[in-house]
């Protein structure tokens, strides 16, 4: 029976080898990495997708289709929005099957098309504000910004326990203050649990700058959320 | 909110990577050591750990998205849809090659025939136009007959017995 083991805070869990006597021990640098239709039964999904299998497909929408939506829901801030790029998301993915071939984890193939469309949809959206903000000068936001939220005199918001759903609400904004790629690639780490590998590949990025990236972007979010990480207080 | 509670790529300088990738769980047993190493003497550093901790945990704020059959069967039914539209541009191109291939072996087919028409009159016209200019020889062929040698036929040609039935080779 495998059972799993952490080795320190933060350390993603690793399979025990206990209780596995019978298996062979094979020298690490002899053995070669196994096909990925072996070892990922999404792939090999989606080599039956590229037959034409119809339930394959809707199987991995299936398994996808919550998990898509969470992330792009929380890149581009906007849940219908989020819905209708998971769906091209999908079209994409259908639409590519004859040329896919397995040469990743299915889910990397899949977020880095989800990648591809979410940067798609912030740039356009990125221009529409631009054209926009000129038009609606002078005019106020919705308040819910993080800077509004932290500009607040303290005297409006006196110090109490935040609710769920304001504490959510400041989460929230301090994770579009980020930017894009910063935004993604925490999004990844946090939802998909990703490895530093697993993300360069679906951002085409190397693992340095990966390391690099989620740094800043962490410490970015500690330094605005400082003020809300004793016990959920307001300062 | 203030500059200082929002660093950019550009201003931060310490970026803690090595924490974070410890955090992580992506450093190899000496980084990961080495930075156990300064956990333990220094409290500033423990601070920025547990500090980058709660706000990664404070992420669990985040909506996460609930699905129900709707979506899956409007997704479906959209790629249904796209996938017929595709079958019917197939479709259509293919007509497209078919009607392409017909006309353009109709028109290889007139050529073919416009060429040899063309051929075979040439070669027929040869032979009539060596027919016309043998015509006075054939028309006197009779007389010819006659004649004791080419040598007076010769003669009888320069003095311009001829002349008026000679056939011009543009013929």
């Amino acid at each position: 029976m495998t059972s799993m083991t952490v080795c320190r805070p933060g350390l993603k869990a690793v399979p025990s080898t206990e209780g596995r006597d019978a298996l062979p021990l094979t020298p690490i640098l002899d053995s070669k990495p196994l096909p990925y239709e072996t070892t990922d039964p999404d792939v090999r999904l989606m080599l039956q997708v590229r037959d034409d299998n119809a339930a394959a497909f809707e199987e991995l929408v299936l398994r996808y289709q919550a998990r898509l939506i969470t992330i792009l829901q929380n890149l581009v801030q906007d849940r219908d929005r989020a819905e209708e790029l998971a769906q091209d998301v999908f079209l994409r993915v259908y639409r590519a099957r004859k040329s896919y071939l397995p040469d990743a984890k299915f889910s990397t193939w899949l977020f880095t098309i989800a990648h591809n469309v979410g940067s798609n949809a912030l740039r356009t959206r990125s221009r529409r504000h631009e054209v926009s903000a000129t038009a609606a000068q002078g005019s106020s936001g919705d308040g819910t910004s993080l800077d509004d939220l932290a500009a607040a005199p303290s005297g409006w918001m006196p110090a109490r326990q935040l609710d769920k759903a304001e504490l959510a609400e400041v989460v929230r904004a301090a994770v579009d203050s980020l930017n894009e790629r910063q935004r993604m690639a925490i999004l990844l780490a946090k939802f998909e649990h990703m490895s530093y590998v697993d993300i360069a590949a679906t951002m085409d990025l190397s693992v340095k700058a990966v390391k690099s990236l989620l740094a800043r972007a962490r410490e970015n979010l500690r330094v605005i959320l400082e003020p809300y990480l004793q016990e959920g207080r307001r300062p | 909110m203030n500059a200082e509670r929002t660093p950019t790529d550009e201003t931060q300088a310490d970026i803690p990577a090595d924490l974070v990738a410890y955090l992580d769980g992506e450093l190899d047993s000496a980084q990961a050591q080495a930075v156990e190493q300064r956990l333990s003497s220094d409290p500033a550093y423990r601070q920025q750990l547990r500090e980058l901790q709660k706000a990664w945990d404070l992420l669990d704020q985040l909506p996460k998205a609930e699905v129900d059959d709707t979506f899956t069967q409007t997704t479906l039914a959209m790629v249904a849809v796209s996938a017929s539209d595709d079958v019917a541009q197939a479709r259509v191109r293919q007509g497209r090659r078919h009607r392409w291939l017909w006309w353009s072996g109709s028109a290889a087919a007139v050529l073919a025939f416009v060429a040899g028409y063309g051929a075979v009159s040439r070669i027929v016209s040869r032979e009539n136009r060596r027919l016309l200019r043998d015509l006075p020889v054939i028309q006197h062929l009779d007389e010819y007959r006659y004649a004791d040698s080419v040598e007076f036929l010769r003669r009888l040609d320069r003095e311009g017995l001829f002349a008026e039935e000679e056939i011009p080779d543009e013929m």
